[in-house]
């Protein structure tokens, strides 16, 4: 990646954090910065991921810590993002205004993956508590500010059809979370993904 | 980057007024003002952590009649910054800011010369977030807390019965940050009814201490009836009363509070920065805890 695309990809994610709504715009405009969505997305699970990795290399285990935190953390990231995009196109769509211009499906996620930036702030979990808790609840409520500014801009919606459309695709995105999480512990490997961002605290 | 998340927080920690008639029109930065709430939320219930962490640990040497070892210490410290309490005390202090901007809202609106053409309720719950800002120091407090006690604690393997701990300066620190922050956030709730619903300075002080009062007072009863009801069904083994049991993680020992406990419900609203959540997340903390110990 140049530097100057390294350096478009920091302000975009900085802007994205500060809930900055010409930025949600452009990314769901912009049909070129799909990739760049993606990345934004897989860093956004890292945040939790590393803080799972340094948690699983204190005690002694950083081959499960690499599993779990900078493999699953992201792969689930991405599911959850996914799905809850499908989700918020889904319904938003439905919701819009009828004189509105129907949204396709991937600028929605564009400005989804952009909404995850927050999750970086994962990274402090590694806290004691009561940081720990705290930071933990400050990323998933600033993820949850940030998808309403990104279904606001993308899908063109306003006031309650924005917290209907928020409402469904945090929900979704929570099952997904929750779903895997209890899928892998049904297959026996439950305590490896018992992670920051899967499992919660 | 007028309009930046940064910008409008360093203007409501400096208390531009500009800021409130700005984030108040039609439209504007309904998220950023979420956001700020939440980051003042944490901030806050950490400030709450620090003032439990410093509580229990001066009263230690007291209220324990066989004193306590520094792993006991460090359980009761643990189990008060147990991660449901933490979580539980910030989404308290988020859910309040509706009730509370709709309290100052209905009445600020009777108050105002402007009448009918008064902003509508979610403009003012807008600028009303941007007024809880300076919580976000609330996480400065309680990081110096914390070193503060862990070298109290290294330093003692075990706290007599009586024994005072040199906690003079955390307890300064910590009570002189809660109310400054506390300060800080009235000052700019005042502005919040001036700016965003044209208010006088005294109308606004009027609207403050009734809102405030009269919320305090109906969260009073609510949920002493509350837990009269809940004690009554078996939900929890007591109810509030002259003499509750005491607590984790609330401010025991102090017999004043203690005293008063059958007040507490309706005083402690009047404590802090006017966010509700400080009175109802103990509370709710309390009844949680006796609501385990039963089930436990």
């Amino acid at each position: 990646m140049h530097a100057s695309s390294s350096r478009r990809l920091s302000e975009r994610v900085r802007d994205a954090a500060l809930l900055t709504r010409p930025l949600y715009r452009d990314v769901a405009g912009d049909g070129g910065s799909t990739r760049e969505a993606v990345i934004v997305a897989v860093l956004a699970g890292l945040g939790f991921g590393v803080a799972t990795f340094l948690g699983w290399a204190v005690v002694g285990s950083p081959v499960t810590g690499l599993l779990a935190g900078l493999v699953l953390e992201p792969l689930v990231t991405l599911v959850a993002w996914l799905g809850g995009s499908v989700a918020a196109w889904l319904v938003g769509t439905r919701l819009a205004p009828a004189n509105t211009d129907t949204a396709r499906f991937w600028p929605v996620a564009r400005a989804l993956a952009f909404a995850q930036t927050p999750n970086l702030v994962g990274v402090l979990v590694v806290l004691p508590p009561p940081y720990r808790s705290g930071v933990w609840l400050l990323a998933r409520l600033w993820v949850l500010a940030a998808s309403s500014t990104a279904i606001r801009e993308s899908l063109g919606l306003s006031g309650g059809r924005v917290l209907v459309t928020l409402l469904v695709s945090a929900t979704v995105y929570a099952a997904l979370l929750i779903g895997i999480f209890a899928a892998l512990v049904s297959l026996g490997v439950g305590r490896a993904a018992s992670v920051h961002g899967i499992g919660g605290l | 980057m007028g309009d930046g998340l940064i910008n409008r927080m360093l203007r409501a920690l400096r208390l531009d007024a500009t800021l409130y008639r700005e984030v108040a029109a039609p439209g504007a930065c309904t998220e950023q003002a979420a956001l700020v709430l939440i980051l003042a939320a944490v901030g806050f219930s950490f400030a709450q952590s620090a003032r439990s962490l410093v509580s229990w640990l001066g009263a230690s040497g007291g209220v324990w009649s066989s004193g306590i070892t520094t792993t006991e210490a460090n359980a009761w410290i643990a189990m008060d910054f147990e991660d449901y309490r933490v979580v539980i005390r910030v989404l308290a202090l988020a859910a309040a800011w509706p009730a509370w901007a709709a309290g100052l809202w209905l009445v600020g609106k009777r108050m105002t010369a402007t009448g009918g053409r008064a902003p509508g309720y979610g403009q003012f719950a807008r600028v009303l977030a941007f007024a809880q800002a300076p919580g976000v120091f609330g996480a400065a407090i309680l990081f110096p807390a914390m070193i503060g006690t862990a070298v109290v604690l290294a330093q003692r393997g075990h706290v007599a019965p009586g024994e005072p701990l040199p906690l003079a300066f955390l307890y300064l620190l910590v009570d002189v940050g809660r109310y400054l922050l506390a300060a800080w956030v009235f000052l700019g709730t005042l502005l919040a009814l001036r700016e965003g619903l044209g208010l006088s300075s005294g109308q606004a002080l009027g609207a403050l201490m009734s809102v405030g009062a009269g919320l305090a007072v109906l969260l009073g009863v609510v949920v002493t009836v509350g837990s009269v009801v809940a004690a009554a069904v078996g939900v929890v083994p007591e109810a509030f009363g002259p003499d509750p049991p005491i607590p984790v993680g609330l401010e025991h020992n102090d017999a004043i509070a203690e005293l008063a406990a059958f007040w507490i419900p309706y005083l402690t609203a009047f404590e802090f920065d006017f966010n509700l959540g400080l009175h109802f997340g103990p509370s709710l903390m309390s009844s949680l805890d006796q609501a385990l110990a039963t089930i436990r």
